[in-house]
C-alpha cells in the first residue's frame, strides 16, 4: 500500500514542480522515473512494467491533454530499462545515475513518438532534452546513492552505541 | 525466450490500446476524431475493392453476356451466308439452265410450231422421271414429246399447274419408234430402268447395223415427230431368237439435263423432210 501512496505523490509533486513560476529546470525533472529505475536495478520484474502504465496513465491525467501516450512513453522505457538491467550488472550510484538518463530520454522520445500518429506533433528541443536528462539522472544518482549509504542500518548502529 | 515473446506481445497490444484510446481524444484541426480518420482510412481501401470488385463481376458480367450476343450474331450470320450460298448456287444452276435452254432453242430453231421452254426440278434417272417447271399459262397437254440437249429425252405424263411429269426413255414402260438415220432399218427402243442404256428391240439378224450407227425416232407410234436423234448403238449381240440383241445408249444425258424444250403444238407422226 506504500508503493501507490508514494507514486500517487511523486506525480503530486511532478505537477507542482511545473507550477508557473518555479525554476525552468524543475519543470524537467522527471521524478515518477524512480519508480522504473530503482524496481529494475533492485530485481523488481515485468511487474513494474504494467506498473509503469498506471503510472502513465496518472502521468496522462495529471499533466497531459490525452490520455494513453504517456502510458506507452513510462511503459517502453520500463521494457528497455528491464532488459537493460538484464545485460549490466552493476547496481551502483552510477547506474542509477546512468539508468534514470536512459529512462528520461526513453519517456520523452516515445511520448513524441506516440503523438505523431494523432497528429499532433511536439517538436523537441534537444537542449530541453539534453536538461531532462540531466537533471532526472541527477535524480535518480541522488536516490542510489542515498541508498547505498544505507542509512537505517547506520542508524540502528548509532543508537547502538549511544545506548550503550 | 518462450515467455519474453507472450510479454512483448502483450505490451505491444497495450501500447497499440492505449494509442486507439488517445486517438479517440484527439481531434484534427478540421475538428474531426482522430480515431474516426483512421477508421475512415482503414475502411476506404476495403470500400474501394468492394467497388472494384463489384464493377469488374458487372463488367465480366457484361462482357458474357455480349459474348453470347456476339455467339448468337455469328450463329445467325453463318446460317445467313449458308443461305446465300446455296441461292448463289441456285442462281447459277437457274443462269446454266436459260443458257442452255437458249443454245436448245438455236439448235431447233427451225421448228414451224411454239415451243416451251422447261426447267427441270427434279431428275430421277434410275426411275425413268422427271419433274419439269414450266412458265406458260398454256396446259401442256400429254404425251407432249420432250426435248434435251442432244435428242430426246421422254414424253409428258402428267401436268399439274405449273409443272409436269416427264418419263424417260429409259422408264421401263417407255417404249418410242425408231429407225436408223436412212430409215433402212424399223425398230422400238424401249427403257432398261438404266439411266445409261435404252434396248433396241425387233431388229433383224440380217439386219445391216454397226456399233455407233444413231437411231431416231420414225414417228410410227403417233407420240413422237419424226427425226429426233434417240440413242446411238453400243453393242449388238446375237440371241437365240429372231432378232439381235441391241444395247444403245441415250442421245440425252439425262443426269445433267437443266433445261428442256415442250413441243405442244407440233406435227406428230412421220414427216417427209425429217426433223432437221
Amino acid at each position: 500500500m506504500t508503493a501507490p501512496l508514494l507514486i500517487a505523490a511523486t506525480l503530486l509533486l511532478q505537477r507542482l514542480l511545473g507550477a508557473p513560476g518555479g525554476p525552468h529546470w524543475s519543470g524537467l525533472v522527471l521524478l515518477p522515473a524512480i519508480w522504473v529505475v530503482g524496481p529494475m536495478l533492485l530485481g523488481g520484474g515485468r511487474r513494474w512494467v504494467w506498473i509503469a502504465v498506471a503510472i502513465g496513465l496518472g502521468w496522462d491525467v495529471l499533466l497531459e491533454p490525452i490520455i494513453g501516450p504517456g502510458a506507452i512513453a513510462w511503459s517502453a522505457a520500463a521494457v528497455c530499462l528491464l532488459w537493460l538491467a538484464s545485460i549490466v550488472a552493476d547496481r551502483s550510484p552510477k547506474a542509477w545515475l546512468g539508468f534514470g538518463a536512459v529512462a528520461a530520454a526513453i519517456v520523452i522520445l516515445v511520448h513524441r513518438l506516440a503523438l505523431l500518429p494523432l497528429g499532433l506533433p511536439r517538436p523537441v528541443r534537444w537542449i530541453d532534452l539534453a536538461l531532462s536528462v540531466a537533471v532526472t539522472a541527477l535524480w535518480c544518482g541522488l536516490v542510489g546513492w542515498i541508498r547505498s549509504l544505507n542509512l537505517p542500518k547506520r542508524w540502528r548502529a548509532r543508537r547502538a552505541r549511544t545506548l550503550r | 525466450m518462450t515467455e519474453v515473446r507472450p510479454f512483448l506481445l502483450r505490451i505491444t497490444l497495450v501500447w497499440l490500446v492505449l494509442e486507439l484510446l488517445a486517438a479517440t481524444q484527439a481531434v484534427t484541426p478540421e475538428g474531426e476524431r482522430v480515431a474516426w480518420r483512421w477508421a475512415r482510412a482503414a475502411l476506404q481501401p476495403l470500400a474501394l475493392a468492394t467497388s472494384g470488385i463489384g464493377s469488374a463481376v458487372a463488367d465480366l458480367v457484361g462482357a458474357v453476356r455480349d459474348g453470347g450476343q456476339l455467339l448468337v450474331d455469328n450463329r445467325r450470320m453463318a446460317v445467313a451466308i449458308e443461305e446465300l450460298r446455296m441461292r448463289n448456287a441456285l442462281f447459277r444452276e437457274d443462269l446454266a439452265a436459260l443458257r442452255e435452254g437458249s443454245e436448245l432453242l438455236e439448235s431447233v430453231g427451225r421448228l414451224e410450231t411454239a415451243t416451251v421452254i422447261g426447267r427441270c426440278v427434279f431428275r430421277d434417272p434410275i426411275r425413268g422421271r422427271m419433274e419439269v417447271r414450266v412458265a406458260t399459262r398454256v396446259t401442256i397437254p400429254k404425251d407432249t414429246p420432250v426435248l434435251g440437249a442432244g435428242g430426246l429425252a421422254g414424253r409428258v405424263v402428267e401436268t399439274r399447274g405449273g409443272s409436269v411429269w416427264v418419263q424417260l426413255l429409259t422408264h421401263p414402260a417407255a417404249a418410242t419408234a425408231v429407225q436408223t438415220s436412212n430409215g433402212s432399218l424399223q425398230a422400238l427402243a424401249t427403257g432398261t430402268g438404266r439411266p445409261d442404256r435404252v434396248d433396241i428391240q425387233y431388229v433383224p439378224r440380217a439386219a445391216d447395223l454397226l456399233q455407233g450407227e444413231a437411231f431416231v425416232t420414225s414417228g410410227a407410234d403417233g407420240i413422237y415427230p419424226a427425226g429426233i436423234p434417240v440413242a446411238s448403238v453400243v453393242s449388238i449381240r446375237e440371241s437365240a431368237g429372231a432378232f439381235l440383241e441391241v444395247h444403245a445408249a441415250p442421245a440425252v444425258e439425262f443426269a445433267r439435263l437443266r433445261a428442256v424444250l415442250l413441243l405442244p403444238d407440233i406435227v406428230k407422226g412421220p414427216r417427209p423432210g425429217g426433223w432437221r
